[in-house]
């Protein structure tokens, strides 16, 4: 079920106003991400885990979403390029698409990280 | 007891991030400046000048990440207060990698404004010089007002009456400072590929090296300063720095993928020839700038071969060096460009 939600999101991209949406909203995600860890000492009092974890786990899942479109854009609109074999731009980009998984991997360990904690605190405090 | 995550991912990420970035960016400086060395021409130069300050930059983010991050605590939860800043402070290579980042990023702001302010020059003649300058040099003003007003202490009487509303609407406001940059350094991609006919991929190529740029721009400036804040919970920069190395693939494939589809299709070149805008030159230039080096690879290549063939056949040894081979076939291409750029 998931992957095929992912390749169906993946194939956004054959329409380039949607892929260019969701490029807007990924944009979007980055400027509030670092916005927001900027700004972090500045608001730490009312930055309180009942909305600042939500919030980043939304905008983990639309990071996640977003740069798997990326990825498939770039992969797609390179393939005549990549396929004559220049500056092993083939090598790459599976280089490349490896390694962003890689951190994506990451990025759902710390994720997962903070909801586990989370749920386990709340059970032992039942 | 409080919700925590481990430290350890952020420095990891940021870590390959920032690998992957210098590798990309190296990867284009030395592009450009292959390209800059056939067609010597202003606006590769100064693209030139910008990725190399770019690999510059990225390196001492990473410096600095490595050199802080052992300080950072493993642990950070919900009831963390961490103060990197003192860490920084204590230690003097990581205040000087801090000076190189600071100057290194300034550095390639201008340069890139620079390039693309030649890049969309075109433009002054449609909406008038005095416009098109007051325009394009919104996002410079922007990016650099923040130095003098941090420098001087001009919003110390904001700051004094209500230290934490304009602490965050000031912090916003020049943190947006770099975002409106890397967008204007997009847009000049981006209009690069609005004048391309539709059937090519070149336009495809200049969309993605035009995200890159703006990505790259929105992602590179947590670098480091995730690091000097200290731990933050849930761990808000994490996405942005984990974007860094595809941002800067982006651009590299744009780019590099452009210059060679113009230097394989003539009617393209003729197409970008024909087209009064300015912008399309950069296109022109390092397209042609890959199509001269292909040539050169060629009968380089054809030429060993038929020395190797001749010595194996007569045993006698060319008299030409690879050097005085490629002077001659420098002046044969010179000889030869000029007519084809003419029709």
């Amino acid at each position: 079920m998931a992957p095929r939600i992912l390749r169906s999101l993946g194939h956004q991209y054959k329409n380039k106003k949607l892929f260019a949406a969701t490029i807007i909203v990924l944009i979007s995600v980055l400027v509030l991400d670092s916005s927001l860890f900027r700004i972090s000492d500045l608001i730490r009092i009312y930055a309180t885990p009942e909305w600042t974890t939500p919030l980043f786990v939304l905008m983990s899942v639309v990071f996640l979403v977003g740069q798997y479109n990326l990825i498939q854009f770039a992969k797609t609109e390179s393939r005549q390029i990549r396929e004559r074999g220049y500056l092993h731009l083939n090598l790459l980009n599976k280089s490349v698409t490896i390694i962003q998984y890689l951190l994506s991997g990451i990025i759902i360990f710390v994720l997962l990280q903070i909801l586990c904690f989370q749920n386990f605190i709340r059970v032992l405090l039942v | 007891m409080f919700s925590e995550f481990y430290t350890s991912a952020i420095s990891v990420t940021a870590v390959i991030s920032y690998l992957m970035a210098i590798f990309m960016m190296m990867f284009l400086s030395l592009r450009f400046l292959s390209w800059f060395r056939v067609h010597k021409n202003l606006v590769v130069l100064f693209y030139l000048l910008s990725t190399i300050t770019l690999t510059i930059n990225a390196i001492f983010n990473f410096a600095l990440i490595l050199t802080i991050s052992p300080g950072i605590p493993p642990l950070v939860g919900e009831s963390q207060i961490a103060g990197m800043t003192r860490a920084i402070a204590a230690v003097p290579l990581a205040t000087a990698l801090n000076y190189g980042n600071i100057v290194t990023s300034i550095l390639s702001f201008v340069l890139l404004w620079v390039a693309t302010a030649f890049l969309l020059r075109e433009y002054s003649k449609r909406i008038g010089k005095m416009t098109y300058w007051i325009l394009v040099s919104i996002p410079l003003v922007y990016f650099l007002s923040q130095f003098p007003a941090l420098i001087f202490n001009i919003f110390d009487f904001l700051i004094t009456s209500n230290p934490t509303l304009f602490g965050i609407v000031l912090t916003l406001i020049f943190n947006l400072s770099r975002i409106a940059g890397g967008i204007l350094f997009g847009v000049a991609f981006w209009t690069i590929a609005r004048h391309l006919p539709n059937d090519t991929a070149v336009k495809s190529y200049m969309i993605i090296a035009a995200y890159g740029l703006v990505v790259f721009y929105i992602s590179n400036q947590a670098g480091s300063s995730l690091f000097q804040s200290g731990g933050v919970y849930p761990p808000f920069g994490l996405l942005t720095i984990a974007i860094i190395g595809l941002s800067s693939y982006l651009m590299l494939v744009g780019i590099y993928s452009s210059a060679i589809s113009v230097s394989q299709d003539s009617r393209l070149r003729r197409a970008i020839r024909k087209s009064v805008q300015q912008q399309s030159s950069l296109l022109d230039k390092i397209g042609t700038a890959q199509m001269q080096q292909e040539i050169e690879n060629s009968v380089l290549s054809t030429i060993k071969s038929q020395a190797e063939n001749l010595r194996t056949e007569t045993g006698i040894d060319t008299s030409l060096d690879e050097d005085e081979i490629k002077e001659y076939m420098n002046e044969v291409i010179a000889e030869i460009l000029p007519k084809n750029i003419k029709k």
